[in-house]
């Protein structure tokens, strides 16, 4: 299918486009989170060592 | 087999794991993902009752398995600290927790953009879009009832019971659309004998599958790691791996 007979799609392409856009953006705000998740527990722990260690 | 599990069991060694796998599972998933979503938008053709609005399918249904997949593991993982006492068990757990809510609540957005054009509704209490609710409560829980506890033991330990009571709802809301009349379509390829999709239709839900399979993976070797560090952190293992 080319691109002029997917934006002639009609009324359907805006769902099908909504629902890609917000998968697309779920997965990446999860992996983000899951990211900075891991970042905050190093710091913390890197943190507690430092203090330990005083 | 069994010196695998216990040495899974060993958190230096299951963070180590998890630091050499996560790049692995991530990178390999996003290649997958693009031609998923490619062959989904673009290369399959029309459904013939649904029109275009059926590619939705392509992120709805492997999102929404894998929704209820995470939640299978969560209680299993939830079961091994509880049965063998392993905190990357527990760890393991709590760090799905927090995936499958995200996923089902995408699963549910995805399925009320679908319901929309399909059932002119973008909510219906349908017996499916229920038990996911329902199933979304569990993972909320989960997550409520593990940050209620100063001692991390007891949270893990409460919050596993209830990982396990709640995993008799997975069933319910994989077969909900064949034990009652449903407004939801009944399963169309993960179900017993052939899918009822043809072929030409059916290989961008396998990536896409195999995709967010392997997404999950990497984002839950994120989760892990973290949670191994948030429970060993005053470990000397923590200090030389920092």
């Amino acid at each position: 299918m080319d691109l002029v007979r997917f934006f002639e799609m009609g009324a359907y392409t805006l769902y099908v486009w909504c629902a890609y856009a917000a998968t697309g953006l779920g997965l990446a705000v999860i992996l983000w989170l899951g990211y900075k998740r891991l970042e905050r527990e190093r710091v913390d722990a890197r943190r507690m060592r430092q203090l330990e260690e005083e | 087999m069994w010196v695998w599990f216990h040495k899974l069991g060993s958190p230096p060694y299951a963070y180590r794991l998890a630091q050499r796998l996560q790049p692995w599972f991530l990178w390999s998933s996003v290649p997958l993902l693009l031609v998923a979503a490619v062959g989904g938008l673009w290369l399959v053709p029309p459904d013939y009752q649904q029109k275009d609005a059926f590619r939705i399918f392509y992120v709805h249904v492997p999102i929404a398995s894998m929704s209820l997949g995470i939640y299978m593991f969560m209680a299993a993982a939830a079961a091994v600290g509880l049965v063998w006492r392993m905190k990357v068990g527990y760890a393991a757990a709590a760090a799905a927790a927090p995936i499958g809510a995200a996923f089902t609540v995408l699963a549910l957005v995805t399925g009320s953009i679908w319901g929309r054009p399909m059932w002119g509704t973008w909510w219906v209490w349908d017996v499916r879009v229920t038990t996911e609710t329902i199933m979304l409560f569990f993972y909320v829980g989960y997550l409520s009832l593990a940050k209620s506890f100063d001692d991390v033991s007891r949270a893990d330990r409460t919050a596993a019971i209830l990982a396990i009571v709640g995993s008799v709802n997975v069933p319910i809301v994989k077969y909900s659309v064949v034990w009652w009349n449903s407004l939801h379509q009944g399963s169309t390829v993960l179900k017993f004998g052939r899918p009822a999709m043809h072929s030409s239709m059916l290989w961008p839900f396998y990536i896409a599958m195999i995709a967010i399979l392997l997404y999950v993976g990497g984002v839950l070797c994120f989760r892990i790691r973290a949670e191994i560090l948030r429970r060993d952190r005053r470990t000397q293992w923590v200090a030389d791996v920092l």
